[in-house]
């Protein structure tokens, strides 16, 4: 009996999958065991994978930014160039949109005051537009030579300074559009600076961020409501990229972000023209004031066209007063 | 021993990678299955006599590491791999490439092994040709990656200055 089980087992040795049998018992064995039952032993051996399976993530997701990286490094400068253009458009465009929004909703608002009995007289002074362009370099140098680059002498500035300073902004029209000095200069209704010389034929403007530029603003926040204007404050070019904006009282809000509009008696205020955006809020200790910085609305790059706000007498009460004088 | 040292980290590496990179690595619904892939390069690569037990043990990590019942890819594992290390003499022969590509169709078994076992469990609802289908990709996939693994594994058999 002994022999003829031990020839058995032989036989079954020499089978072509029988050393893989108990292996493969063991497997059906596991197959049957209730899934509540091995549940733990997953949870162990998940366990024990996952810190190396945080560390893969961490590493993928490195090795993703870093192709993403590789690929905006790859972009060539002209096209790095062309999108930081086309950026700088859709910001200022941006702008000028939630401008015209809020002058917009805030029109509306003074109409609705109107028609709710409140009548409103025409205005005395009105603002008016007059369109002109940037003169550049070389145009610069050609009304130079024919001696007629005629506004700058009287603030001290020579016509060399005049032609090789790229930072000022020469404009095509002077006292020929009754332009003035104060009078601001706008694009589209972002403030570029204000006329600091105004000659026969052309007109030199301070940008907003030159040392010594100064002028009444006011802080103005968006909400759902529409535009909500706040503090009064002056605001002071330093020669920097960025403007500062003082007397604002610390127990006025505000917050970075806040637009800062034109609320001094050239117009600007009526049109709703803007200064910029508030980027920066500070309080020092026992201070009164807030330390405010303001980014202008116009970039470095001065814009090609602008228009000069001007103030004249409204010719509708000009033309009324002689009847309104007759009246009883 | 240091052999066996070698399979425990590229079991840790593989379970770890396969899990954390199938989102980043995936082609269509084909990933790459490394721990089968370890487990036939353990089985092809040596001529160990019992090569199946520790192909068996991977797959035991496998089923650990999935969800469903425990014991399937163990006895998928085990059994693609004695019948590789059956064959181990005429593979030792061949260039790596062709290595590589004898291991697409014993992955693609394995992991049709799995499906069916899984199917017949009622783990897993898909059809047989699609399950087919993505079987052949993975194997095809998994043996495409197991080149750069085999090469070092042949310079570190046969070196090159010896």
């Amino acid at each position: 009996m002994t022999i003829s089980n031990r020839s058995l087992w032989r036989r079954a040795g020499s089978l072509p999958f029988a050393p893989l049998s108990p292996v493969l018992f063991a497997s059906v064995l596991l197959m049957l065991a209730p899934p509540r039952a091995t549940a733990p032993l997953k949870d162990a051996v998940s366990s024990l994978f996952a810190p190396g399976q945080k560390w893969a993530v961490s590493v993928r997701r490195r090795a993703f930014r870093w192709v993403i990286r590789c690929r905006l490094g790859l972009a060539t400068a002209e096209q790095q160039q062309e999108l930081a253009e086309e950026l700088q458009r859709l910001r200022e465009r941006n702008q000028e949109l939630e401008t015209a929004l809020a002058w917009a909703a805030e029109r509306e608002a003074a109409e609705q005051d109107a028609e709710g009995g409140i009548t409103a007289s025409a205005s005395l002074v009105r603002p008016t537009l007059i369109h002109a362009r940037a003169l550049g370099p070389q145009a610069r140098s050609f009304l130079e030579r024919l001696e007629l680059l005629d506004a700058g002498h009287n603030a001290g500035l020579e016509t060399d300074a005049l032609v090789f300073d790229a930072s000022t902004v020469v404009l095509d029209q002077g006292r020929n559009a009754e332009l003035s000095v104060d009078d601001l200069a706008l694009a589209g209704r972002r403030i570029l600076g204000k006329l600091v010389e105004v000659g026969p034929q052309t007109s030199i403007v301070r940008k907003v961020t030159d040392p010594g530029y100064r002028d009444l603003v006011q802080l103005a926040q968006r909400n759902e409501a529409g535009l909500r204007r706040g503090a009064r404050g002056v605001l002071e070019g330093a020669g920097e990229s960025l403007c500062r904006i003082r007397m604002v009282e610390v127990t006025e809000p505000v917050s970075a972000g806040d637009l800062v509009l034109a609320a001094g008696e050239t117009g600007a205020g009526a049109l709703g023209a803007v200064y910029g955006r508030v980027t920066r809020v500070e309080r020092r200790a026992g201070d009164a004031h807030w330390q405010i910085w303001m980014e202008p609305a116009v970039g470095r790059d001065s814009p090609g066209e602008v228009e000069v706000l001007r103030l004249q007498l409204n010719p509708e009460r000009i033309a009324r007063a002689p009847d309104e004088v007759g009246s009883p | 021993m240091l052999s066996y040292g070698l399979l425990i980290c590229g079991a840790y590496l593989s379970v770890v990678l396969d899990t954390a990179l199938a989102p980043a690595w995936t082609i269509g619904s084909a990933a790459p299955d490394l721990l089968a892939l370890t487990a036939l390069i353990w089985t092809t690569v040596g001529g160990r006599p019992r090569a199946y037990l520790g192909a068996a043990a991977l797959g035991l990590l496998a089923d650990l590491n999935a969800t469903g019942r425990l014991g399937v890819s163990m006895a998928s594992f085990a059994l693609v791999a004695y019948c590789l290390a059956s064959a181990q003499p005429q593979l030792a022969r061949l260039p790596v490439w062709l290595k590589a590509a004898a291991l697409a169709p014993a992955i693609a078994a394995q992991a049709l092994a799995i499906g069916l076992i899984r199917k017949i469990l009622g783990e897993i609802d898909m059809g047989l040709a699609t399950m087919a289908l993505r079987c052949l990709a993975v194997g095809a996939y998994t043996a495409a990656i197991s080149l750069p693994p085999l090469m070092v594994s042949e310079w570190v058999r046969k070196p090159r200055w010896s």
